[in-house]
């Protein structure tokens, strides 16, 4: 199952129909999209986008080749019931963006109980909701992910390169993701070199490095379970072959 | 005949919001505009965390304009814990209060160019030349507050990274360029909006009302006693399944609804005199951003920034004590209020955001206009939903 | 098959050299060049002894690792891409710091733009790196004395330490294999594959054995010498001083080979996002039937 079939590859004038949307979220991500910048210009420019409560003025959902979703699925939500139906119907290929959407993210943290509707209790991330799984293909780690890898991602998307597309797709299978990772996964594994790169590339800072043992550290109380320490340790997965930039 | 119309998803806004509409002979005569994405609890959610993580989490409050939020949240725990910080600290905030004012009122000219730019050509050169000024005001982001979006610098105490003068320079040196690109965009902008005014028959005063004003400063933020704050329920203010499913609060300053931002702005504090209408609300937005522009120069070139900006003092009070914390955000006045224990955990939060106070605003700006025209007097107002349903 | 050859142990390259800097560090002299012409806008290392990170903007405080202990170098990548914005910075480190740059630049995961950002990447040749406390314990064992560690090279295919005492040790594989950042057992490019340059520290402090992978690495190497050029003296390495360093990478490697089997029989758990490198690798290993074509590691 991808976006577009084998008849649709030959046609030139194929322009992948994009839609973005939102559950429980900050729109963050939406609008790290918009922080390419003159980019965002060019890729607007190139694809067609179907559907965005910001950018079209459609209100229902239309069908659309890839939607990209943010924020997590309030379960006490109604409309949000609503939307996970219309998303698998509508949508051919689903893309989690940010940790909201992948891992939970900062909503892993909501208790409900707020004023005005004290009912809104749970939150999950939309690869845990199994009506929709079999289609959320890639999930991105990032709170937001950054708006270069969000450009990286699309061309990827758009030229399918299985290569770079491959460990966002295994990121879909967890749908669990913190700054514990870097601990369990790397460091208690034997993995970890002390490169440092978990601690740069933490949007909260929760990950910062121990130069004595030279080994991250993690302080748990800022994490938002965005996932991206994980994803940048070169011992989770690496690009193969090595690439170089001239 | 009266009519009851009900909006769901308003396009060309941020996140899921509603209309209800009571309409006669196609005119509103009374409206309600409200949030219908659902409460994340971030005041509930941050009760029993250490006070020092709350700038980190209440910035994913909002996308938009982050920023706000952690620099509300970290002087509502610097008031409620006594601490001082350092003067080019809280410079440096304001800078980038400033910066995501720009970065914000220019995403909403992006949203809204969808109606004001017929000609899909020119709307790509409209957002194109937008988007450079955004360039810079991310930048700015970037460099002081360490992201883009959601700036982890901010700290209770101040911020956590200096600014060096080499950092600073390479920073002043392009503001010339960016002002100029600032200028002639808002200018294509206000001949736009014009145009739009009269493609669609709008007039002067179109969604105009007689609520007071709200706002305590002009660029960042003065405090404000929090028990002038009450709150209405949807459940005390609408009908039927609506009391179920919108999730904001309906606050009242002084008892009385109020307007906030960019108008109440210049209004308190540059003695302007409203036309009314929310025309003008598109305008004194732009003009915003060319004085923040300015000010975020001003500030740049008069501070040194290069010393320790964070005073690091663990923050601990007696559970009592209110702390407020207010910033000027891009859409008003951005209220947080803590109270913090002896070991430093929060034991009371509680947000107030420029959207959730600007619904009654909204609400009354629809009296008297057609229903068909109601979508642009909401989006006029910027809304974000995120915000008031945090 | 996947062969103990020249190509799996030191990779592509270009050519060998050995450069002279007539008294200092030649690649501290390289950088030292560059920043002063203008060719690059930031060094971005770890201190002389390895400890911490450096961001480095002058020439005059250029300062590169010279033992065989360098940790977070990309601590502060983030810094220099997101807060100093430089755009034609030099990274200078072991492979597994470039392994993190060039996933970083190739995903853009965690730090914004930083494909576009550096203009040249140095690794050193890496017999596996230690801590201070790892460096005391190695040198007990070795000479019955404590000593710090000053300096790495090698020799002969041998690694050396100089310590701190002025003393010159030759570190025996099996006892550094011991000692080792664990990570660094199960390394297969201590060569530093994938970067424009990899230097090889000599016993002679102001030689290095440089071997060039790219164009980009070659051209810089021109530029520096046409900025500058009565400071660096290249001469072609000759092919025993090549084959002396295949010699020692295989007997480090043939221990990590043997260390990553046992892992993978022993069904030791990797990271949940690898994709299960290496047991594709033990599988790799163990067949015979493989298009060597394909780079591996
Ligand atoms: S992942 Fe972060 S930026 Fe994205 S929606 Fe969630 S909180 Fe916002
Ligand atoms: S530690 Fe940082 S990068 Fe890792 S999941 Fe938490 S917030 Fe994200
Ligand atoms: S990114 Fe580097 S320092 Fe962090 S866990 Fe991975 S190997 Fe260790
Ligand atoms: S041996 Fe490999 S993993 Fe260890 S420091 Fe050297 S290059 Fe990195």
């Amino acid at each position: 199952m991808f976006y577009r079939d084998k008849l649709s590859f030959e046609d030139e004038e194929f322009k992948l129909k994009v839609g973005f949307l939102h559950f429980s979220s900050c729109s963050g991500c939406q609008v790290a999209f918009f922080d390419m910048f003159e980019e965002a210009v060019e890729i607007l420019d190139t694809v067609e986008l179907v559907y965005s409560n910001m950018l079209t003025k459609r209100r229902d959902l239309p069908r659309m080749d890839v939607a990209f979703v943010e924020g997590a699925l309030c379960i006490e939500d109604p409309h949000h019931l609503h939307l996970v139906k219309e998303l698998q119907k509508k949508a051919k290929l689903i893309v989690a963006v940010g940790g909201c959407a992948s891992f939970g993210g900062v909503r892993r943290l909501s208790c409900g109980n707020q004023l005005p509707q004290p009912q809104h209790q749970s939150f999950v991330p939309i690869t845990e909701v199994d009506l929709v799984k079999p289609k959320v293909k890639y999930a991105i780690p990032g709170c937001p992910p950054n708006p270069s890898l969000l450009y990286s991602f699309l061309l990827a998307l758009l030229e399918i390169n299985e290569d770079f597309l491959l460990p966002f797709e295994l990121m879909t299978f967890s749908t669990r993701a913190s700054g514990m990772d870097i601990f369990v996964e790397v460091v208690n594994k034997g993995f970890c070199v002390g490169c440092g790169t978990c601690s740069t590339a933490c949007p909260t800072r929760a990950i910062t490095y121990n130069y004595e043992c030279s080994r991250p550290a993690f302080n748990p109380g800022l994490c938002v379970y965005c996932g991206s320490c994980l994803a940048a340790c070169p011992q989770s997965f690496k690009p193969y072959p090595q690439p170089t930039y001239t | 005949m009266k009519k009851i119309i009900k909006l769901e998803g308003i396009p060309l806004t941020e996140g899921h919001s509603g209309l209800f509409l009571e309409v006669e002979e196609g005119i509103i005569k009374r409206g309600f505009y409200y949030a219908l994405v659902p409460v994340r609890g971030f005041e509930t959610l941050l009760l029993g965390k250490d006070s020092r993580v709350a700038p980190t989490i209440t910035t994913r409050i909002c996308g938009l304009c982050q920023v706000t939020h952690a620099i509300a949240s970290a002087r509502a725990i610097e008031s409620a814990a006594g601490i001082e910080v350092p003067p080019e600290a809280e410079k440096l905030r304001e800078v980038l209060g400033l910066a995501v004012r720009i970065y914000n009122n220019l995403l909403h000219q992006i949203i809204v160019s969808e109606d004001l730019f017929p000609e899909k050509r020119e709307q790509l050169a409209f957002i194109r030349e937008v988007q450079g000024v955004r360039k810079f005001a991310g930048t700015v982001l970037e460099t002081v507050g360490g992201e883009i979006i959601h700036s982890p610098n901010v700290k209770v105490g101040g911020i956590s990274e200096p600014l060096e003068e080499p950092v600073k320079e390479k920073l002043l040196l392009e503001i010339d360029r960016v002002l100029e690109k600032l200028k002639n965009s808002f200018s294509v902008f206000r001949e736009s909006l014009e145009a739009l005014w009269k493609r669609e028959g709008l007039s002067e005063d179109f969604g105009s009302h007689s609520l007071g004003y709200f706002a305590t400063d002009l660029y960042y933020g003065k405090p404000v006693s929090f028990d002038k704050f009450t709150f209405l329920l949807p459940q005390e203010l609408l009908e039927g399944e609506l009391k179920r499913r919108v999730t904001n609060l309906f606050p009242l300053f002084d008892g009385k609804p109020v307007e906030t931002g960019p108008r109440a702005r210049a209004v308190l504090f540059k003695g302007y005199t409203p036309r009314g209408g929310v025309k003008e609300l598109h305008l004194l937005r732009g003009e915003e951003n060319i004085e923040a522009l300015l000010r975020i120069r001003e500030i740049l070139e008069n501070g040194k920034f290069d010393g320790e900006l964070w005073n690091r003092k663990t923050p601990s009070s007696d559970g009592e004590t209110l702390g407020v914390g207010v910033h000027e955000a891009p859409r008003g006045t951005n209220v947080h209020a803590v109270k913090v224990d002896k070991t430093g955990k929060i034991v009371y939060y509680k947000i107030v955001v420029p959207t959730e106070l600007n619904f009654f605003a909204v609400g009354e700006a629809l009296r008297g206009i057609s229903a068909t025209k109601a979508e642009y007097v909401v989006r006029a107002y910027d809304p974000c939903i995120v915000c008031a349903a945090h | 098959m996947v062969a103990l050859n020249s190509r799996f142990l030191l990779g592509k390259y270009r050519e060998a050299f050995v450069v002279d800097g007539k008294g200092e560090n030649p690649i501290k002299a390289i950088f030292t060049l560059m920043l002063k012409f203008g060719l690059i806008d930031g060094l971005l290392t770890v201190s002389k002894d390895g400890n911490s990170p450096r961001l480095i903007f002058k020439a005059e405080d250029v300062e590169i690792p010279v033992r065989n202990s360098c940790f977070g170098v990309n601590a502060l990548l983030k810094k220099a891409v997101q807060k100093y914005r430089l755009s034609r910075l030099a990274v200078f480190g072991p492979a597994c710091t470039f392994d993190g740059l060039n996933k970083t630049q190739y995903f853009g995961i965690g730090c914004n733009w930083t494909k576009t950002a550096v203009a040249l990447k140095i690794s050193f040749l890496c017999p596996g790196v230690l801590t201070d406390t790892a460096f005391l314990s190695e040198v007990v064992d070795i000479t019955g004395k404590r000593a710090g560690v000053s300096r790495f090279y090698f020799q002969k295919g041998k690694l050396h330490y100089q310590l701190k005492t002025g003393e010159e040790i030759t570190v025996p594989p099996s006892f550094h294999h011991r000692y080792v950042n664990s990570a660094c057992r199960y390394c297969l490019n201590l060569s530093g594959k994938g970067t424009d340059l990899t230097a090889v520290y000599l016993k002679e402090r102001d030689k290095v054995l440089l071997i060039v992978r790219s164009e980009r690495g070659l051209s810089t190497l021109a530029q520096v010498q046409r900025s500058s050029p009565s400071t660096l003296y290249f001469r072609k390495a000759d092919r025993k001083e090549v084959e002396s360093l295949i010699s020692f990478l295989k007997e480090k490697v043939i221990l990590n080979i043997t260390d990553i089997i046992e892992r993978v029989e022993l069904g030791f758990p990797v990271p949940k996002w690898n994709d299960n490198k290496l047991r594709k690798f033990y599988r790799l290993w163990n067949s015979i039937d493989v298009n060597s074509e394909e780079e591996v590691f």
